[in-house]
Parts: structure tokens; sequence; C-alpha cells
């Protein structure tokens, strides 16, 4: 990512205790995600790639010749990335260790994500170097304010998300969006976007959600298949896998799921409490929250957040098969069923979040805030009122990238989950099923 | 929302206290207080139930012009107060910042003003996103404005867009029509506002011992509480005139000179101006974009053949709020100041949760270094808490300013 200027601020030896610092955190919650018990054999693919590049600190396995395009956010249509001959990778960052360099490059209060993300300028991953171009939607305003840094270090496009998406006046400006944005994919891989180019990616996305929406059909299963964390780890790796690839790795995890339902191996009892995770992004390695959950007797069954489900739940429709046709259902695909607290009305996340709650037999919501990250956090008290109505309990924990708060967020998990056992206990006890 | 006998009080103490504070300067000049009673009219709880405006607008990022075309005076609420900010309790999060907060509050607190209001809200932060939506869970009527995160040309049209789905928005709520010839009288009402205060900015910055900062930052602030615009412009021209005609010797060179810079301050939250002013730092010039909105307004000539296109070009273009990925006018316009005016530093107040505006720092501090310029940065909200604390922090800046003068060898 960083310019020879930026990267020359930092001694060899720091770039050496960055990286070894870096890796090292990857690796141990790569370890204790592997580790959670009788691991599905299919997830090996999964864990590999985040390994390969967190850990072993390589570029994405992408064909030969071909540039990456960095995304910020799952409001970038990578078809069109794909269609423009280029691969797509999510650049949102969860290291903890680039947290603490970007620390001194942001103001105080940005989030740890956007830290995070400017902590990379060290150019230690060939992730982040190797971009040929930084697409940059601004659903916030640390996200805005990035656009305008990371453009001293390689070339961007800030992608002018609408705040609303009922009018069709907000639909046709991103349309229009969009539209911007391919000449200047184009002028990256020197390949056209052609109708044809689109249709393919569209329905190579196509493929991998198809897939997507037979595991999240096993996921909602009770006792789980799986756990909760290694899911968010599944999800995390479509940022750096071309589509068809990562759909066969699914396809093989879900013939294993299936295999292991008729024998009844679950990954744990049904008596564990059921919860979902909303909130902000939860991007590998910080994975945390969920492995807190986990370990502390909880199951992890959905999570409601940009790195889980809700990138890949709504499969793209396509109506009308022309260029325009087929962008103007990516504009509606990407913003529509998107329940990013970026949008000024935003009661689908509400609905949402209740159907889930249904699907995934769910007792209890962890609301999840990265310290800073203020749209998160103004949607907290609306949600939490209309559970209150559900009888759904609901906590929100605050986190930052470093590990000094665990202890008390275990604290706080655990002691939610014993609510959540103790309210289970007394309705069974009502039921006479106790 | 019903308010507890508490909150009204605390609400009304707010702003007498700080009135009270100006009152003890005594302007010299019966037009001013005229002005703050005017200010404190517009805050007046009894305005609750007395005004119901039709069309009200959520912060300065808004060409205003477009709302006297339909023969309406906008109310404006900018989010001044500490009071109204804990009127929004919960429902805003501890790192809201207190401008949202505020305005938030006076919504909830004074929500019969605004219920039949069609409420104006330009999206420039993520705290103004959301207040859309709760809002709109309150049952009020709110429509929205993006604005464009980039200043290229192809941003410059979407603005333009924006701007004309606000004026269908304001049409269907006033069932009004919007011309070309409304468009030009308001434009030329608001041309003439502003043409009084460049006037009023001059003067103070000439004769800056007939007025103190926070009664200049008062009078800016006036045209916001103004229920009649034409009366307003009299009142302020009475008081240039009066300015100009006052024979007040220029004082020697202040021992620093500071522009006061960032998040923008509101009445009554007059904590910074009060705070330089007690520590001897003089406010050469004051840079937010509420602020310089006077500046860069159109002119009464430029009005003449004016469009919707076009007034939404230039306000777009000099807007320098901070809610740009990168802004290149909040830039020009520092420098323009720091070069045209004689500034021994700056002072660069951040507000709480405005965190755009820490973003912007950086770069201001790269191009006052270059000019040898010091800048302070002081972090605040509305609470009084930190009064204390921020007025050491600024007497060492004073104190430094002072040393560096000596060391220039200009004697104080």
């Amino acid at each position: 990512m960083a310019s020879e200027n930026h990267i020359s601020q930092y001694s060899p030896r720091q770039r050496e205790l960055f990286i070894q610092k870096s890796t090292r955190v990857a690796a141990s919650y790569l370890r204790r995600a592997e580790s959670l018990e009788d691991p599905p054999e299919a997830l090996r693919p999964f864990f590999d790639v985040l390994g390969r590049i967190f850990v072993d600190l390589e570029d994405v396995p992408k064909p030969v010749g071909m540039k990456t395009v960095g995304t910020y956010c799952v409001m970038v249509p990578s078809e069109l990335i794909w269609a423009a001959g280029a691969m797509p990778v999510r650049l949102c960052s969860g290291s903890y260790t680039a947290y603490t360099i970007g620390d001194d490059l942001v103001p105080r209060d940005a989030c740890p994500l956007v830290k995070s993300v400017m902590g990379w300028e060290i150019g230690a991953s060939p992730l982040y170097e190797n971009c040929a171009l930084m697409v940059i939607p601004v659903t916030c305003d640390c996200k805005k304010k990035l656009a305008g840094m990371l453009e001293q270090w390689k070339p961007t496009v800030t992608l002018h998300v609408p705040s609303s998406k009922e009018r069709d006046a907000d639909m046709a400006e991103y349309v229009r969006e969009l539209y911007r944005l391919i000449p200047m994919l184009e002028e990256v891989t020197g390949r056209q976007v052609t109708s044809q180019s689109l249709a393919e990616a569209l329905n190579q996305k196509g493929y991998a959600q198809y897939e997507m929406s037979r595991f999240l059909a096993y996921r909602q299963n009770n006792p789980p298949l799986l756990h909760g964390t290694q899911v968010m780890a599944v999800m995390n790796t479509f940022a750096y896998m071309p589509p068809l690839e990562w759909a066969e790795c699914m396809r093989r995890l879900n013939d294993e799921l299936e295999q292991r339902l008729e024998r009844k191996q679950f990954a744990a009892k049904s008596n564990r409490p059921r919860i979902l995770v909303t909130g902000s992004p939860i991007m590998y390695p910080n994975l945390k929250i969920p492995l807190l959950i986990e370990e502390m007797g909880g199951m992890l069954a959905a999570d409601e957040t940009c790195m889980g489900e809700r990138a890949l739940y709504d499969p793209l429709t396509v109506t009308d098969r022309s260029f325009d046709g087929m962008m103007r259902a990516l504009a509606g695909r990407y913003t529509r069923p998107c329940t990013c607290p970026t949008f000024t009305d935003n009661r689908q996340r509400i609905f949402r979040i209740k159907q889930m709650i249904k699907d995934h037999q769910i007792q209890g919501v962890i609301y999840h805030v990265l310290r800073g990250c203020l749209v998160y956090d103004y949607e907290y008290p609306v949600l939490e009122e209309e559970l209150e109505k559900e009888g759904i309990p609901i906590i929100r924990v605050e986190s930052d990238y470093n590990e000094e708060d665990v202890e008390q967020l275990r604290i706080r998990i655990e002691a939610f989950i014993e609510l959540l056992k103790l309210k289970q206990f007394s309705e069974q006890k009502a039921r006479g099923t106790a | 929302m019903k308010l507890q006998e508490k909150e009204v009080s605390a609400y009304k103490t707010e702003h007498q206290n700080i009135a009270e504070r100006l009152m003890r300067e005594m302007p010299l000049f019966k037009e001013a207080e005229q002005l703050l009673e005017l200010v404190q009219t517009h805050f007046s709880l009894a305005a609750r139930d007395t005004l119901h405006p039709k069309v009200m607008i959520l912060g300065s990022a808004f060409p205003e012009e477009l709302v006297y075309a339909f023969g309406i005076m906008p109310y404006w609420v900018l989010g001044g107060s500490l009071q109204t900010g804990a009127w929004a309790g919960e429902l805003a999060p501890r790192d809201a910042d207190p401008v949202s907060r505020s305005i938030l509050g006076f919504l909830l607190g004074m929500g019969e003003m605004a219920r039949d209001a069609l409420i104006l809200l330009p999206i420039v932060s993520d705290s103004t996103r959301k207040l859309a939506y709760l809002l709109r869970r309150e049952g009020l009527k709110v429509h929205t404005l993006d604005i464009p995160p980039v200043k290229d040309e192809s941003a410059a049209r979407k603005y333009e867009r924006q701007l004309e789905l606000w004026v269908e928005a304001i049409s269907a709520h006033t069932r009004k029509r919007f011309t070309r010839r409304a468009l030009h009288n308001a434009a030329s009402l608001v041309a003439q506002a502003h043409d009084e205060l460049r006037r009023f900015l001059r003067l103070t910055e000439e004769r800056p011992a007939l007025l103190s900062a926070p009664w200049r930052m008062l009078i800016c602030f006036s045209y916001y509480c103004a229920h009649d615009l034409p009366q307003w412009t009299e009142l302020l021209a009475g008081l240039n005139d009066k300015m100009e005609a006052s024979h007040t010797r220029r004082p020697s060179r202040a021992s620093g000179n500071v522009i006061l810079m960032g998040s923008p301050i509101y009445f009554p939250n007059y904590k910074i101006p009060f705070l330089l002013q007690d520590v001897g730092l003089h406010v050469a010039a004051h840079l937010d974009y509420t602020t310089r909105r006077a500046v860069t307004a159109l002119t009464i000539e430029e009005t003449a053949d004016i469009t919707l296109s076009g007034l939404g070009q230039r306000f777009y273009q000099a807007d320098c709020s901070g809610s740009y990925a990168k802004n290149g006018t909040l830039q020009a316009a520092a420098s323009e100041l720091l070069d045209s005016r004689d500034v021994d530093g700056v002072v660069y107040c951040v507000l709480k949760g405005q965190i755009e505006y820490d973003f912007e720092l950086e770069r201001l501090e790269g191009f006052c270094g270059e000019r040898n310029i010091p800048v302070f940065r002081l972090e605040t909200d509305y609470n009084q808490q930190d009064v204390e604390q921020l007025r050491i922090r600024m007497e060492a800046f004073s104190e430094m300013l002072r040393q560096r003068q000596y060391q220039k060898g200009v004697a104080v």
C-alpha cells in the first residue's frame, strides 16, 4: 500500500518486529478457531487461505498476472471488478499490530478498523502492497477521511453510497456511481467491461450464493453442525478467493455437513444458549468476540455483520439482461437488502434481525460496537427497545483492537450466557421439560 | 416529550448566563443589544407554542435562498446548547458530538414546534445520518440531502440534482411553485443580509476595540435567529453605520492574534471565545463553515442572473466543512486568512465526536508549520467541567506566543 517514502519511515527492525507480532497474533487466532472441537475436514482450505495471507503474509491466491483491486466495504460490487478482469480483495483490517502503527497516523478517536488499515502502510503485506486501485465507499465519517488519506499512496476511487435507498432518485445516483467506476477499473486492467464479462461475473457470484444458501440452511440446525467462529472465518475468506473456487470449497463443506447431519455428528450439544452477534464488522484476526462466546459455553448461531452473512445472504436478481439492466440490478443488490447503518432509515435491519432470531432459534443477542463506530452505536437503543418487546435479551459490548479488554469482555459475556441459561432453565421448567 | 421543570429551568439559565456575561461588557451600540434580544427570543421556550415554522433547517450546510424562494422564513436549529443535549437522553450514544445531540434534544423537547414542519437535514456526518432516522421515528417529516464527499464535476452535478429534490420536497410541503423570479428575489434578500454581514466583519477587524470576539460571534450567529430577514438586515446596517461613524482609535497590536478554527461554535456555547478573551488572546478571525458562509455568499450584483444550478454550485464549491474526503476549500480558506492577517497562532477547536475536524488537523498543521505559525488544538464539549483545564492550556499558549514575539523583537 505504501509508497517507498512511507515505508522508509520504518526501520528494518521495526518492520521485522511488526511482521513477527502480527503473524503471531494471526496464527494464534487461527489455531484457536481450528481447535474448536471436531472441525469438519472441508474447513481446511478456508483456514489455509487465511493462514497464507495473514500468517505467511503472501498475496491472495489468484490467476497469474491478474491485478487486485482493494475494497473497503461490502457495498462495492465485486462482480464489476471481476468483469474488468481484476480480483477484488477486501482490505478492511482486523490486525491488532497494524492498529498500533495506525494509532499514530490517524486521530485518537478514529475507529480501530481504520487505524488498522493505515497501519499496513508499514509495507509488510502484499495484500495491500499489490493493489492496483482502492475503492472506498463512503459509508461513515472515518471511511470518508480514510479515502482522503489513502490517495496519497495509491490510486483510489471514492464511491458515494446514498444515505437513503427508498427513493428511486437515490438508486439512480448509485447506478451513476457504478458507471463512473467502470472506466477507472478498465484503466487499471486494460480490459473492457462488456455485457458478457459482467454476465459471467454475475453467474459466478450467483453460484457462490447458491452454495451459501445451502450453508445457511445447515447453519440453522440445532444442535449446531459447525461453530460460529469457524463460520465467521469461512465468511471472511470470501473476500480473498475467486468466487468459483470459494463456492467449490463451500460445496465440499456443505456435502460434509450433510453427512454429519445424517450421522448426527454435531459440533456441540443443543443446550448451549444460541447467540446472534450483530454490529460492527468482525474482521479476521479480530475473532475475540466469537471465540469468547464459544469458549464460555455459548453457541454463536448466527451473525448479522458485514463480514458475515450480510455480504452474501441475498442473491442478485436480474430481470433485464441488458448491460444497463445488470448495472441496475447490481446497484439494487448492493444497497436495498443491505442492513448497514450507513442508511438513514434502517428499520430493515430490525426486521432482518428479528427474522434471523426466528430462523436460527436465537436466545440472546450480543451487540458489538467497535470504539468510535458511531453509526452502529446510534442503532443500539432502538434495537434494544424492539427486542425487549420480543423478550430477547441483548447486551452491548464495546471493544477495541487489542487484547487488553479480553478479560473484561469474558466476564460480561460469561454473565450474559449464564443469564440465558437461567432463562432457558426456567422456560423448560415452566414447560415441565427441565 | 414532556420537559421537567428542572430541565426547563436549566435551559433558561444556560441562555441567561451567556446573555448576562455578554451584557457585562456593555456594548456601545443599542443595535447589538437588540440583536442579542433577537437571539434570546429565538431560543425562548415560548417559541414552542407561538412559532410554527413551515420549514426547519438543521445545521447550516444548505443554501437558504431555496427556502426564502417559497416566501418562507426558515427556522434554523444549529445545536449549541448543553441542556437540549441532555434532553436527547440515551437516544444519542455517548460518543455522539454535542452539536447533533443538542439538535436532537431540541427537536424532541420542542416537538410541538416541529410537528407541522418540513425538516431539512443535510447529511454531513454519521450523526446526521442517524438523526434523520431518530427524528422520523418520532413522527417528524425529515428530508435529507446527500452531500457528495468529493468535489469534482460529477459530484457537482449530483449536488445539483439533490437540490432539485429538495426544491420538489419544499414545493410539495408548502404547495407553492418554485419560480426563477422567486429565486432571484430570495437571493437578493439573502445577499443584502450577507453584504451587511461582510461589512460588519470588515469593520470589526478594522476596529477591534468596538466589539469583543464573543459579541462579534453572537452578531454573526443572530443571522440564523432572524425571523424577519429584512428587519435583521436593517438592524445590522444601523449597527454598521454607527461603527463606521465611531472614532475609536485602532489599539496597539495585540500580543496574541489568533485565528479560531475547527468545529463550529454556536450560541450559547461560548466557552471558548470567553476563555480566549480571558487569557488575553485576540481572535483576529474566525473560520468555520458557518462563518465562512458570510464571506462566500453571493453579492447583490451576482444575484442578477441567478439559477438554481448557479446557486448550488456557489454554495457547494465554497463549503469548507470537514464533511469531505479531502477538502481543498478549507485549506484554501485557511491559507487566505493566514496570509492576509497578521496572525501569531491558530486555535483549533475540536468538539468531541466531530472526528472529521481531527482528520483535517494534520494538513493544517503542515501548512501552518511552513509559515512558522503554531497551532493549538483543544478538544472540548458543551460541559463546563474542562474550563479550568482549558484555561491553563490557553494561558500557556498565550505565554508561548508572547515569548515568540519577544524573540522576534516585537515589543509587546
